[in-house]
């Protein structure tokens, strides 16, 4: 569940999200170059299971699933490349992915081709017509599990990752925060944005209300 | 004979699991001069080979043999066939473990007492006091060489500790600290100060972190008494029709099976398998299971109350950096059903998540910029796990899943598990002290994470007074069989606020006292 308190109030996350436009601080020192990974690049490499007009779409679904404006699309096809080894490894996943992939003609109207052009809303009530389907699993847990696991990934989060062969962070700032004495307090701004947990199909507010505040 | 031993040397203790109860016990016996067998399943991965990264360090040591799942905790829905997070590895658990030691209060051993009767627990008194296992607590704490205690200082708060302990103050708690940790703050027992590398839960390259794997294993070793045996999976317990336990069926690397003879058999495999094992053993001496005449094998397993609360904060506050788990705040252990509407109390600890394992268990399920907003403020973020006593039930149970078979053929556990109303209602309640606390140090968002598979396991094999009230008595001693024990959070009568690891270790060394104490006489 998340909770937002009253952003208008003046703390945000501006500035510190990947919202349509934004870059975060962090964003300036990561550059593509420096990750040996240009934009460029194709994550792809060499298909084993799946034509390549397959993979192109589900780089556009993986994308639309997990959308990080900063992050190139070469993690995203790496992502794929995975779930096409899984294809080639198992006759089921190849058909699973295909026949879903070819499933969007359905939910968008449109060519699956053209899923990556679609305006987002469309990409994501496209995909949200298809969240408890096994098809939207596969890729899901796929990303999830494959995307943030890229150590070339991890600058674009602000985290330095594997720290022993550097002698820890001992040295490194662990205990570098300085802002915690002046930081506000913000116990009296109201919650403000409703989120609903898909589990428990419960909305920040209920659960709230059910705990008395 | 030093070791290795004979399989049909009856005369050694065979130890099932090599974790926290069964790598303490081992040593402990070995340096009595009692000849140790420890039959542990997973391999033996020494720390040299540990990787600072969460997912292929998780397919090292953690236990993924299938499971099933059943029961309304929302486990079941995110996490069908992992419903506990432990290790298969020579060293067990702790050496994913972050090292948090807090004891349980002496109220927490007598619960029934305290508490009275609830609808839908089975509730019962420890048949020990706090009294009793002090001194076994404070060899523990040697043992593992704890923070805050054997002249060792507490551990520089991190990041992630300055946040919790700022608003810990600003909340007005008064109890809230970097903790009692089993890390080395300062180098002690041959092992060398933590490097604050940020990996507790994958290993520890450094050694600085206690484990059996770098502490009790080889100290044992070194005696001559103890051979560790890894790929070593028990299957069975035999036993004979005069209540005596004889040796242990157990597969090696390749599948083949053995028979390593025994004149004790401790198991120590963690609460899901311990039970697993004593019920896939039933036999005509003991149908319902070895040593189960009670019923009460694979009963009341406790998973504690869990919940996470991330904070998100204007400016970064890089928490991933230091160690996992070294922040505690202790005001909310207590006991105060009038005040907070529910009995027992929790603690607010650490916890921080590489990005990996941060996507997988933020929010299960979720997706879409709602859940990548969050990610890409990832450096902003500190974050507290909430842990504290659930309530012990009959209905909370392992059992044996004749549907699904593991690799050996052997029937999988199935893990249910129905949170208490109890459970739900501090759960919620620890959730909004937790949203409260981050929001004090100026925290923009707060995010709740449902239950993780669970690292603490407990209760499956609980000790009682009488025979028909649990499995092993205050010693974890069989009431049916005088020479089998459990050696592991099984034995636990109830789970405590505190993370279970310490008194483990506390019940082990007590233990292994008293096995000695009984083969000098001969009474076992
Ligand atoms: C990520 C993580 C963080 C944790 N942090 C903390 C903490 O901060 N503080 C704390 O107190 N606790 C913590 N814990 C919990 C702690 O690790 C456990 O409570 C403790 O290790 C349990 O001890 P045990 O002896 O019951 O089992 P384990 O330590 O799990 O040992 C059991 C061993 O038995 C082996 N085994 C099982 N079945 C068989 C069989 N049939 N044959 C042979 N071998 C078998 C297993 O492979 C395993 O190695 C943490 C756990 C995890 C996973």
């Amino acid at each position: 569940m998340t909770e937002d308190t009253g952003a208008s109030k003046g703390p945000s996350l501006e500035g510190q999200t990947s919202g349509e436009g934004r870059m975060r601080t962090a964003d300036a020192a990561v550059s593509a170059e420096d990750l040996g990974t240009s934009p460029a690049a194709d994550g792809l490499g060499e298909l084993k299971a799946l034509d390549r007009e397959t993979a192109e779409v589900l780089v556009a679904v993986t994308r639309a699933m997990y959308p990080h404006d900063r992050v190139p699309n070469v993690h995203y096809e790496r992502v794929v490349a995975s779930l096409d080894g899984k294809a080639a490894a198992d006759e089921g996943t190849g058909r699973l992915l295909t026949e879903g992939v070819a499933s969007l003609a359905t939910f968008t109207g449109r060519w699956p081709r053209e899923f990556g052009e679609l305006p987002e809303e469309e990409q994501v009530r496209a995909l949200k017509r298809l969240e408890k389907g096994a098809f939207f699993k596969a890729v899901a847990s796929e990303v999830v599990v494959n995307l943030y696991s890229q150590h070339d990934i991890w600058p674009y989060f602000g985290y330095e990752g594997p720290s022993n062969d550097k002698g820890g962070y001992v040295n490194r700032g662990f205990d570098d925060i300085d802002w915690l004495d002046d930081a506000p307090d913000y116990r009296d701004v109201p919650v403000e944005k409703t989120f609903v947990d898909p589990v428990e199909q419960v909305s920040t507010e209920e659960r709230l209300s059910k705990e008395g505040q | 004979m030093p070791a290795p031993f004979d399989r049909n040397d009856d005369s050694v203790v065979v130890i099932v699991g090599s974790g926290a109860g069964g790598g303490t016990l081992a040593n402990q016996l070995a340096q009595k001069g009692i000849d140790v067998v420890c039959l542990e399943a997973g391999k033996r991965h020494e720390p040299e080979t540990h990787i600072d990264d969460e997912w292929p360090a998780f397919n090292m040591l953690a236990w993924l043999d299938n499971r099933t799942t059943s029961g309304t905790w929302r486990v079941a829905q995110d996490f069908p066939n992992l419903p506990a997070w432990h290790s298969k590895c020579v060293g067990g658990s702790p050496v994913h473990w972050a090292g948090c030691c807090p004891r349980f209060k002496d109220w927490e051993f007598k619960i029934k007492t305290t508490y009275g009767d609830i609808p839908g627990a089975n509730m019962l008194d420890w048949p020990l006091t706090l009294e009793e296992l002090e001194p076994y607590y404070d060899k523990a704490d040697t043992n593992v060489g704890v923070a805050g205690t054997n002249g060792l200082p507490l551990h520089q708060p991190d990041n992630n500790a300055k946040v919790l302990l700022e608003g810990a103050r600003r909340m007005g708690y008064k109890n809230y600290s970097t903790g009692r940790y089993g890390h080395n703050s300062a180098p002690y027992d041959g092992r060398p100060a933590t490097i604050q590398d940020g990996f507790c839960f994958e290993g520890n390259r450094s050694k600085a972190k206690w484990s059996p794997l770098v502490s009790d294993l080889p100290k044992g070793e070194k005696t001559g008494h103890l051979e560790v045996r890894p790929e070593s999976m028990a299957l069975q317990i035999e036993h004979n029709g005069s209540g005596k336990v004889t040796g242990v069926l157990y597969a090696d690397a390749d599948g083949n099976h053995h028979v390593q003879k025994a004149r004790v058999v401790c198991v120590a495999g963690n609460s899901i398998e311990s039970p697993r094992l004593l019920l896939n053993s039933a036999s005509s001496h003991h149908p319902d299971g070895l040593a189960n005449s009670s019923g009460e094998v694979g009963k009341n397993y406790m998973r504690h109350v869990s919940d996470t609360c991330w904070g998100i904060f204007e400016k970064p506050v890089n928490f991933y950096r230091g160690n996992t788990m070294a922040g505690i705040i202790e005001d909310e252990s207590h006991n105060d059903p009038e005040g907070r509407g529910f009995v027992g109390g929790f603690y607010m600890e650490t916890i921080h998540l590489g990005p990996a394992f941060m996507a997988s268990f933020m929010n299960p399920q979720q997706w879409g910029r709602d859940f990548t907003e969050l990610m890409d403020a990832y450096e902003n973020f500190a974050g507290m796990w909430l842990v504290g006593e659930d309530i012990p039930a009959t209905t909370n149970c392992v059992t044996l899943n004749h549907d699904v078979k593991d690799q050996h053929g052997l029937p999988v556990p199935n893990v249910h598990y129905d949170d208490h109303k109890n459970d739900a209602e501090m759960r919620d309640y620890a959730a909004a002290k937790a949203r409260e606390l981050y929001q004090s140090v100026g925290a923009i968002k707060t995010v709740r994470t449902p239950p993780f598979p669970a690292s603490h396991n407990m209760g499956t094999c609980r000790m009682s007074e009488r025979p028909e009230d649990g499995v092993v008595n205050k010693w974890g001693q069989a009431h049916e069989v005088d020479n089998l024990f459990v050696s592991d959070g099984s034995q636990f009568t109830t789970g405590a606020a505190a993370n279970p690891t310490i008194t483990i270790v506390a019940l082990a060394i007590r233990q292994a006292d008293y096995i000695a104490e009984q083969m000098s006489h001969n009474g076992i």
